[in-house]
């Protein structure tokens, strides 16, 4: 019976290829959009699952809070794992110092930059032991590779690029032109779903104050770049560490807001998903909505897919009625009726799902390159995946088949044969039409978030930052060195294509930021307040353009005399409770650095100093020679490439040992809204498929519409009509159903994408354009689909379509 | 064998009803060979759809070998139709996608006849009415009379006992409605297959050996 049915099917599959191909290439691209859902989903939540027990892990994480906000921070001081483990040895503490980037020197050979270089103490691989991965340990001793000083572990690929074939045991580093090392040991590359990937591990004992630019690290006063990781067996070291946390907070606690601090065990599991932590963790951070998002458009996706096949088939099923009826004279019951035709959708649906996977697989390494993401295709090919989608194929096939397959199994045979049903009957054309309402409702919202997120990554661009960040690079200098600073600064001297050069700690919108706790007269007790120090000499103003409100700008004078003055931006000063700039000129404040109280000098008139996801903070603009680890220089537009040239050359007269970093500005700044022009690549792409599969089941659906009413166009032209008056008799209805979903599909993109909006300080008003620009688009692609095969019929000669009858 | 009693049926159009077969009451006994005639729209479309349960009449009864059908259940009729029922109808009917030998195969997959017995079977058919180098044909490939002929042995092929035939030869030149008038006489004779054909042709009528007129839904004697 199964051959049987089965062959029936290939051949009924093949002979209506317009239909099998509309609703294969439908349900393929829908399969393959949720799969590669469910392989992002499944990369996400794979995340640091290669630690044994990781329900034991925890990374020390605190909360503290300002005077209008939370501050949530992942960071601790890098006392923080001694103190656990002094405290208690039953506590497995482990610390570390990250490094984003860090100088390595081979030998002779010119310095190269290595990201991401972990400081780990000797416990590290007793929290975190990696033991998910098999031979984790290509070389070395686990137990004393991070002991003592001057140890380095790297991993294959850093050994394989650093020395090629050779043991990489025994080899010699410069670090940062700071340290040596010695390469101790080789492990497997860390998979990239780890919440703290690095290629270089570096034993704690070579860490040092040079490493995090001379500030202290064996002070609680600040925490850097430091993490502290604990594995807890047992509900005492639990306990232990608790009251270990609260003592910290006690006793480094300088005033009453600082003991309203809290520090606090975060579960490791956690970590890739708790955005609260999302700004000071190592590597990105993705909230369990967005994924559950993608989920839901995974869905919408392959229900418009199954909607094409629910539409198309029950249009088809009056084609078939003929079919069922003579089937039902020859014996066949409902329940083999029905039987074959959901088998003829399973198939169907197989055949998808086989072209999806491959679509699947061919889109995989695109989607990977726009997510930057390392995502395999191997848990297809697990059990519970196999299974699951095993089910999914059933779940599929009865959502999209089940409709239809009824409906023909219940066709009445008389009726059937005498091919009285070639007109659906009232309630199946107000199905039909309420399911393409929802397929372009889907596609309309997508169509309209994609355009919001548009306007506002063009916003991004566009908005004026209270700075200039156009033909503006930063230069890292290795070293504050005011000696070299000069020899710098003389042989760019009669460079014409630099507009203006200025030594500060980075742009306004830099990666190096320093935020230090602020404290005055004007502000009340027991709330912090915190601002941004921009320390910079005084070409800072000219380079970015910076405008100046009231006072005087900085002196050359100033950066003698550390901390007598300070230029504050308008937020400051607002914050201290004045509006008018005037009237803050000569107030005091206290930055937590140093302990300094300059007196403001001037007040410049706001910029911005992050993303436009952030409010405008206050900042001080601060002469301090000793943080100048930049050069901003302001370029000519016109000659951009020469210069830098020469900027580079001189770079490198003046720090031969150093690896030349150089970035723009606005890039940057670009780089700042990666996770929005992912979601704007993510919604273009889904709009497309989305519009796409609604088209072309638009297509089938008019092709059904067209030889229905072939008679009645040729009588109608016969009569007179125009082929536009024909064109329209056909589209209109399909017109208002698009329509239609533009009105369901308003208001939940607005919704939806004011809450997006949410996630910024600064963001655009959604106006009745987009919705007007998605709904014309929509209507627009509609038309067109529609036309091609209206206009078609309309031409026909009416002869022709009235004789065969 | 067949013993419909006072068949009614109506179709309420435009809110009265429009009486497609008034009080119709026929006895046919098994081994007869019926032929029904009349005008077009006189209802024998009806009449015999409804003998073959495939409609239902809006009022009366039928006995189907001494069963009351329609008090029968839905599942028990199909039974009863699977078992003694044979359809021919005018245009063919045959499933454009099943080749010759696969559309006589169909009605016994529907009844779950193993696969052994319906290779012998559909062998038995195809020897004894000469289409064997016809099997792997499919419909569009053979002319009418041999499109009716398939259709013929498709309706045989689960050893009716009640043969229903709606104009065979209605879309069939003189020659090969005659064939198929014979193969009936044939099965009629031989075989002691009850037929009932509904025909415009006197000719073909002739055949049988009993004629019913129908005339505005009623039977003229
Ligand atoms: N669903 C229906 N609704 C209303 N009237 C119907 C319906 N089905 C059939 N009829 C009417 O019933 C009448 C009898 O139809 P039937 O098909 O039985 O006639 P017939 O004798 O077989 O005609 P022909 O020789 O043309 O095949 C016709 O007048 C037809 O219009
Ligand atoms: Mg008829």
């Amino acid at each position: 019976m199964f051959k049987h049915t089965f062959k029936q099917i290939f051949r009924s599959l093949w002979r209506h290829k317009g239909f099998t191909g509309i609703n294969l290439l439908g349900l393929s691209l829908g399969i393959a959009a949720v799969l590669l859902i469910v392989l992002i989903g499944h990369y996400e939540r794979s995340f640091d699952t290669f630690h044994t027990k990781s329900q034991q892990l925890f990374r020390v994480v605190s909360e503290t809070s300002r005077a209008d906000q939370i501050l949530y921070n992942a960071n601790v001081p890098y006392p923080t794992g001694r103190f656990l483990r002094e405290r208690d040895p039953g506590i497995l503490a482990s610390q570390i110092h990250f490094a984003e980037e860090m100088q390595v020197r081979l030998g002779e050979e010119a310095p190269f930059t290595e990201e991401q270089v972990v400081f780990a103490d000797s416990l590290f691989f007793q929290v975190l032991d990696f033991a998910g991965i098999e031979d984790f340990w290509v070389a070395g001793n686990p137990a004393t590779a991070l002991q003592g000083p001057g140890k380095v572990v790297l991993t294959e690929s850093t050994a394989r690029q650093y020395f090629g074939s050779e043991d990489p045991i025994g080899k010699r580093l410069l670090l940062d032109n700071k340290a040596e090392a010695e390469v101790v040991g080789v492990v497997r590359d860390i998979p990239q779903n780890s919440h703290l990937p690095f290629n270089m591990l570096v034993s704690y004992g070579t860490f040092s104050n040079d490493f995090i630019g001379g500030l202290d690290v064996n002070s609680w006063g600040f925490t850097g770049n430091g993490y502290a990781y604990v594995r807890l067996q047992d509900e005492r070291t639990r306990s232990a560490t608790h009251e270990a946390l609260q003592a910290i907070v006690l006793s480094n606690a300088k005033s009453e807001a600082d003991l309203k601090m809290k520090m606090y065990l975060q579960p490791l599991p956690e970590i890739h998903f708790d955005l609260a932590f999302e700004g000071s963790n190592p590597t990105y951070t993705v909230s369990s909505n967005y994924l559950n998002m993608l989920v839901l458009l995974g869905i919408f996706i392959i229900l418009i897919a199954c909607i094409n096949y629910i539409n198309l088939s029950t249009s088809f099923a009056f084609t078939k009625s003929k079919e069922v009826g003579v089937r039902k004279t020859i014996g066949a019951s409902k329940k083999q009726l029905f039987f074959h035709y959901m088998l003829e959708t399973f198939t169907l649906t197989c055949a998808a799902a086989v072209l999806g996977l491959l679509l699947a697989l061919a889109f995989l390494p695109t989607v990977n390159q726009i997510l930057d993401k390392g995502i395999t295709a191997a848990p297809l090919l697990e059990l519970d995946f196999i299974a699951g989608s095993l089910l999914a194929l059933l779940l599929l096939t009865f959502i999209s088949g089940a409709y239809p397959a009824l409906i023909m199994a219940g066709f009445n045979p008389v009726s059937s044969l005498k091919n009285q049903l070639a007109l659906p009957g009232k309630s199946s054309v107000l199905l039909r039409k309420s399911l393409v309402v929802f397929q372009f409702s889907v596609s309309i919202l997508l169509i309209i978030c994609t355009l919001v997120i548009a306007r506002q990554m063009e916003y991004f661009q566009d908005k004026e930052l209270g700075f200039i960040k156009e033909a503006v690079v930063e230069v890292k200098l290795p070293e504050a060195d005011s000696v070299k600073r000069a020899h710098f600064q003389s042989l760019l001297q009669n460079q014409t294509g630099i507009q203006q050069l200025s030594f500060c700690m980075g742009a306004p919108v830099s990666d190096n930021g320093l935020g230090v706790s602020m404290e005055a007269p004007e502000l009340p007790e027991n709330t912090s307040y915190e601002a941004e120090i921009i320390p910079c000499d005084i070409n800072y103003k000219a380079t970015f353009g910076l405008e100046l409100l009231a006072g005087r700008w900085l002196l050359p004078s100033d950066e003698k005399n550390i901390g007598s003055a300070v230029v504050v931006n308008r937020q400051l000063i607002n914050t201290l409770g004045y509006t008018d700039p005037k009237e803050a000129i000569g107030k005091r404040i206290t930055l937590g650095i140093n302990s300094m109280r300059p007196a403001i000098v001037g007040v410049t008139e706001d910029f911005h100093t992050s993303s436009l996801h952030e409010d405008i903070t206050p900042v001080a603009l601060l002469p301090f020679p000793y943080f100048y680890v930049t050069a901003g220089i302001r370029l000519h537009p016109g000659q951009m490439r020469n210069t830098l040239a020469e900027i580079e050359e001189a770079w490198r007269t003046v720090f031969p040992e150093h690896v030349y970093e150089i970035s723009f500005v606005d890039e940057t700044l670009a780089s700042r809204y990666e996770q929005e022009r992912r979601d704007y690549q993510l919604f273009k792409a889904f709009s497309v498929i989305s519009i796409f599969i609604c088209c072309i089941g638009l297509w089938g659906l008019i092709a059904f519409v067209v030889v229905r009413k072939t008679k009645e166009i040729g009588i109608r032209k016969v009569l007179g009509a125009s082929i536009s008056s024909i064109v329209m008799l056909i589209s209109k209805d399909f017109l208002k159903l698009v329509g239609i979903a533009l009105l369901i599909a308003s208001p939940l993109a607005w919704y939806y994408m004011n809450q997006w909006l949410q996630d910024f300080a600064y963001r655009i008003e959604i106006g009745w354009a987009v919705f007007l620009i998605a709904g014309l688009f929509a209507l627009l692609i509609a038309f067109l689909t529609i036309s091609y095969q209206a206009i078609k019929a309309a031409s026909a000669n009416p002869v022709k379509s009235l004789r065969t009858d | 064998m067949i013993q419909l009693q006072n068949i009614f049926k109506w179709y309420n159009t435009a809110n009265r009803p429009t009486f497609i077969l008034k009080d119709v009451s026929l006895t046919i006994d098994e081994g007869a060979f019926l032929s029904i005639m009349g005008p077009s729209g006189s209802g024998k479309t009806t009449l015999l759809n409804i003998m073959g349960m495939l409609d239902q009449p809006s009022e009366g009864s039928y006995h189907f070998m001494g069963q009351d059908v329609f008090n029968l259940k839905e599942k028990q009729r199909k039974e009863l139709y699977k078992q003694y029922i044979g359809f021919v109808f005018q245009a063919y009917h045959l499933l454009d996608e099943l080749t010759v030998y696969e559309n006589i195969e169909t009605p016994l997959l529907y009844q779950g006849v193993k696969s052994a017995e319906r290779k012998a079977m559909v062998g038995d058919m195809l020897d004894r009415f000469r289409i064997v180098g016809k099997k792997d044909l499919f419909p569009s490939q053979l002319s009418g009379g041999q499109q009716q002929l398939v259709g013929v042995v498709r309706a045989l092929i689960s050893k009716p006992k009640l043969i229903l035939a709606d104009e065979p030869t209605g879309n069939l030149n003189s020659t090969q409605g005659e064939e198929i008038m014979q193969l009936f006489q044939q099965l009629n004779k031989e075989e002691g297959v009850t037929i009932v054909q509904v025909t415009h042709s006197e000719k073909n009528a002739a055949f049988g050996n009993r004629i019913i007129q129908l005339l505005d839904g009623q039977v003229q004697d």
